[in-house]
């Protein structure tokens, strides 16, 4: 059989080796207090730099078994023994969709080549007050597959997911998003990687197959693809995967012993995923793409999602770090801690782009240094870091991923302040359909910036000229803004130009072959 | 085709100005100085230098057969340089992709820094044309691992024997080519033959020099001769790496240019996410040859300096090629005449600049120095230079007939090196001219370590007339001998 896999590079054991040393040999600058000039904005910097040389040691990590030579098959070619098909029961999360999106779901999830599976649709649409909830449950009736329909709400996603398990029994569970048309193979693939009893579930990537339909679905997707590509494949190696809330299999041993989907945190497949590897389960990663979704198609849609995950990971962080749990290994929590900490990006993009700012306004230089001397320590640092992304990830992660990325700075500084003061955000499902409307007020503190760094410049001219100083702070200031553009770009909705990946070659193809068969 | 003809017109013309209006340097006086001599004579002065004798050998020759004056010396670089564009042109047909070709064989051909050193008597567009020479063969070996070493490996080593008699930086290129050959014999991209084959001549190349060597070494490897070269900074670095973009422009332009590096730096990074649709064969070769040698020669200076910029002038292909990539990749640059035309605009404006006598820092205007002299120089008068080998560029347009001598002094027509600076010797020497002048005119232009020193002397110990600043660090002073006797009026006109 023939399936499709994310695309992961090779990397040369010796760059990673390189680039750990460039990392301490650039936090070395750092380390010098000579170097500062006003030692309280030094002293933020320094707070970023920690975030930032730690992020990269820990990405360093994750993706160390993927190192050429080190790397063990990242497809499992395996066939199931057809003679022992254990049940499997399929979860469809409704909660509002259009049914014409959840039809595509159940006709494919019904349809998939196994023989020992139930389709039920876990219809939340009466709980969450949708309009459309009786036709999900006609739509099951039309399809000959189950529907669950709730009447008492609680536990968002996790709470649907886990009154379908107290009405199942399957010996399997496998949740798919009302949108993730799952492939024929999809059961097979997946069961065949619980090949070890202490195997509790097997994630899949999440693709978008409407990745090339705007920019915004473009970007979102460079973005999983990165995170589904190698970060994932990584994780998978060091028995550190994690639930991603859809395209998982799940031994219903593993998910009930943990008392289900956890119900307290909006990012439930996370902590979830924490609670079973706490009880001794390992986790699995396949790169093979079992099952086709949406991506958000308008960025309000992409701002809601990414606020959601930001405020569940940030959550974690802050309320059940995975650094104090008992049982997990410490490769286990680091990771977790690798995943979580993404989030904390937001404060963390925001003094590096206030700092150069806040020179150019008031003269008030955080170092005192000469900036080509910084420049020694910084550039072999964030090129070699660029140039092992780009060749584990074959050239994927495109800028405009990281724009976006760089971007979401002030949701997720919305999504850290709301996990401090204890404010509930409600889940939101993502939406399946493009929202219309003008979305150019996600971009207002973009352009805020783009703003404040010229009057910043008119100050620092007026006030020194164009000294050095000013001149690299404009530099870094251009850095910024330059990120930036193609963000506030989609919220203009002004024309794109592709600059990423071409057309066709999104996956590469690769025929997976039975290792007994 | 026409581009390249069209190129080297162009830069013709460019350099002809240059080759006419400007003053002699000090380092061209020193290759005239060089060539001068007879044929031993050539090689007894090249091996007290820091050089290789190719070069003056050739000069002499040249200014043999068609006159001993600096233009007719500046001409020989020009010629090297626009055989250096030949080589250029092939080594980017072979080895790059057509979208490329065109921008990137302007971008380095009106390089300022090249164009610079294109119509100036020195070893370096010598130097440039070996090394695109050697980096053909060598890559057409690579690209041809079979057979390759029998077409192309005699070539090969004749381009490196004349490379490392032009300058001893030539084994740097050797190196990075022995690198990359090394790492494609580790990766089993060539045969292991193909590598021993390339140490074989690589070896030979070494054993060709080897009698230069030993002559050198006997006559007493660097004896004075040598610049005074201080450890690099970070800073004369990255420097360096600008001045290869934009050419020798003033302090304050280099570094607000060098200030610029974190767009730079983004700029690399939207490369390395963008889905590069343009191929240059052997890229790792390229990426060794930019920075391999500058890592090299940075790290050994803090033993022993000797990192200048323009000894590494043959890295600059390759730095100027793939940043034009980076570039055309970033801006999907296509080729286009207008592209084309910009490029060579802003790069013969940044030349222009370069050039501009008042406004550069590089330009030595001792022709300015030896005319003001011609008229301001009385028979009591005395004129002294420091370092010693600045009276070569001032003699050359300086009719007195009073003799200038140097501080320390010294007998260029005596075998050996320059003698060392001393105090005690010096004002001697001062004491000496008390007895004969009413003046001394003292050009300071090129500091060997001793120059602070010499000038404290004489302030504090004579009485300071007059004091001028031709070219950047070059300055000339009068001071007063004795009072005895009434001194001449100074010319009321400033430089």
């Amino acid at each position: 059989m023939k399936t499709k896999r994310l695309v992961v590079g090779k990397v040369e054991r010796s760059w990673l080796v390189g680039a750990v040393l460039v990392t301490l040999i650039y936090f070395s600058w750092w380390l010098n207090w000579d170097n500062g000039d006003n030692k309280v904005m030094y002293g933020l910097l320094f707070g970023t730099e920690v975030y930032h040389v730690l992020s990269s040691l820990l990405f360093w990590i994750t993706i160390w078994p993927l190192s050429r030579g080190k790397r063990k098959q990242l497809v499992l070619r395996r066939e199931l023994n057809l003679g022992q098909q254990p049940s499997v029961d399929v979860f469809i999360t409704v909660a509002g969709e259009p049914v014409e999106v959840v039809e595509k779901t159940v006709r494919a999830a019904r349809d998939m080549d196994y023989g020992n599976h139930k389709v039920f649709i876990l219809n939340d649409g009466y709980v969450a007050k949708k309009d459309n909830w009786e036709e999900i449950r006609d739509l099951a009736l039309r399809e000959g597959v189950n529907c669950i329909t709730r009447e008492i709400p609680g536990g968002a996603k996790a709470g649907n997911v886990n009154n379908g398990l107290r009405l199942t029994e399957g010996e399997y569970v496998t949740i798919l998003d009302a949108d993730m048309i799952p492939q024929k193979e999809y059961l097979k693939t997946l069961l065949s990687y619980f090949d070890r009893p202490e195997i509790g579930f097997v994630q899949s990537p999440q693709f978008y197959q409407n990745s090339r339909e705007n920019e915004v679905t473009r970007g979102a997707w460079q973005q999983q693809e990165f995170f589904f590509g190698p970060i994932m494949a990584g994780k998978g190696q060091l028995n550190s995967a994690f639930i991603c809330g859809t395209n998982f299999l799940i031994k219903r041993e593993a998910l009930v012993g943990v008392g289900g989907l956890n119900e307290t945190n909006i990012a439930e497949d996370f902590v979830t995923s924490v609670k079973v590897h706490q009880a001794g389960w390992t986790s699995r990663y396949t790169t093979e793409i079992l099952a086709k979704g949406l991506a958000p198609e308008d960025l309000m849609s992409y701002y809601k999602q990414q606020l959601r995950w930001a405020r569940g990971s940030l959550e974690v962080l802050f309320a059940q770090n995975p650094l104090f749990m008992k049982g997990l290994s410490w490769g286990q929590k680091w990771q977790y801690i690798f995943s979580a900490l993404y989030y904390l990006n937001g404060i963390i993009v925001f003094v590096d782009i206030a700092v150069p700012l806040f020179f150019l306004m008031t003269g008030i230089s955080p170092v005192k240094t000469s900036s080509s001397n910084f420049a020694f320590y910084f550039i072999p640092y964030i090129l070699l870091t660029f140039l092992i992304i780009n060749s584990i990830s074959r050239g994927r992660l495109t800028f405009r991923a990281i724009s976006f990325s760089y971007s979401s700075w002030w949701l997720q500084i919305i999504a850290l302040i709301s996990v401090i003061t204890g404010k509930k955000m409600g889940f939101s499902v993502t939406p399946k359909t493009k929202q219309n409307g003008d979305y150019s007020a996600l971009a207002y503190p973009h352009m805020a910036y783009v703003g404040l760094s010229m009057i910043g410049f008119l100050v620092a001219m007026y006030r020194e000229g164009l000294s050095a100083g000013v001149v690299t702070n404009i530099a870094w200031v251009s850095f910024n803004i330059l990120i930036f553009w193609p963000f506030i770009k989609t919220a203009l909705g002004w024309s794109p130009r592709e600059v990423g990946v071409p057309v066709g070659q999104e996956v590469a193809v690769v025929e997976v072959k039975s290792r007994n068969g | 085709m026409l581009l390249m003809f069209g190129a080297s017109l162009v830069l013709g013309f460019v350099s002809g100005l240059t080759i006419f209006s400007q003053s002699i340097r000090l380092d061209e006086s020193q290759s005239l100085w060089a060539a001068s001599h007879t044929f031993e004579g050539v090689l007894r002065f090249v091996a007290q230098d820091v050089h290789t004798p190719l070069y003056p050998i050739l000069l002499h020759v040249w200014l043999t057969a068609f006159g001993y004056n600096i233009i007719t010396a500046r001409i020989l670089s020009l010629v090297f340089f626009l055989l250096s564009l030949v080589v250029l042109w092939l080594v980017l047909t072979e080895n790059v992709e057509k979208r490329l070709i065109l921008i990137s064989f302007v971008v380095v051909t009106f390089s300022p820094f090249l164009v610079w050193y294109g119509s100036e008597a020195r070893m370096y567009t010598l130097f440039m044309f070996f090394t695109l020479l050697n980096v053909l063969f060598y890559l057409r070996m690579v690209s041809q691992p079979i057979g390759g070493w029998q077409k192309w490996g005699v070539w090969y080593f004749l381009a490196g024997v004349g490379g490392v008699y032009t300058h001893y930086f030539f084994f740097l290129l050797l190196g990075v080519e022995a690198m990359y050959g090394l790492w494609r014999g580790i990766s089993r991209q060539v045969e292991w033959k193909w590598v021993r084959n390339l140490a074989l001549a690589q070896g030979g190349m070494l054993l060709a020099l080897s009698p230069w060597i030993w002559f050198a070494l006997k006559q007493g490897l660097f004896r004075n001769m040598a610049p005074s070269l201080t450890r690099p900074s970070l800073y004369g670095l990255m420097v360096g790496w600008v001045e290869y973009f934009i050419g020798y422009q003033s302090i304050k332009m280099t570094g607000t240019v060098l200030s610029l590096w974190p767009v730079a730096v983004l700029g690399v990074i939207l490369f390395l996410t963008t889905w590069v649709k343009t191929k240059i064969k052997h890229v790792g070769f390229w990426l060794l040859w930019a920075v391999v040698p500058w890592a090299v020669t940075f790290v050994v200076s803090f033993w022993k300096p000797v990192f200048l910029p323009r000894y590494l002038i043959f890295t600059l292909p390759a730095i100027l090629i793939v940043t034009s990539w980076i570039v055309v990749e970033v801006f999907r640059l296509r080729t286009r005449v207008w592209v084309l035309a910009t490029i060579m605009i802003i790069m013969l404006g940044l030349f222009w600049r370069e050039s501009d006598l008042e406004a550069s820092r590089v330009v030595e205007n001792y022709n300015k120095v030896a005319l003001a002299l011609n008229s301001e120089v009385g028979l009591t008068d005395k004129v002294v230079v420091s370092s010693p080998f600045t009276i070569i560029p001032l003699e050359y347009q300086f009719y007195h007939p009073n003799r200038i001598e140097t501080i320390p002094k010294w007998n260029r027509y005596f075998p050996g090196p320059i003698p060392a600076f001393e105090m005690a010797k010096m004002e001697a020497q001062i004491n000496e001219y008390k007895k004969t002048y009413t003046r001394l005119f003292v050009l300071l232009s090129y500091d060997q370590g001793y120059e602070t020193k010499i000038q404290d002397y004489l302030d504090h110990n004579l009485e300071r007339l007059d004091q001028k600043e031709y070219s950047t660090n070059m300055k000339l002073f009068v001071y007063r001998l004795r009072y005895d006797i009434d001194v001449p009026h100074l010319t009321a006109e400033r430089p």
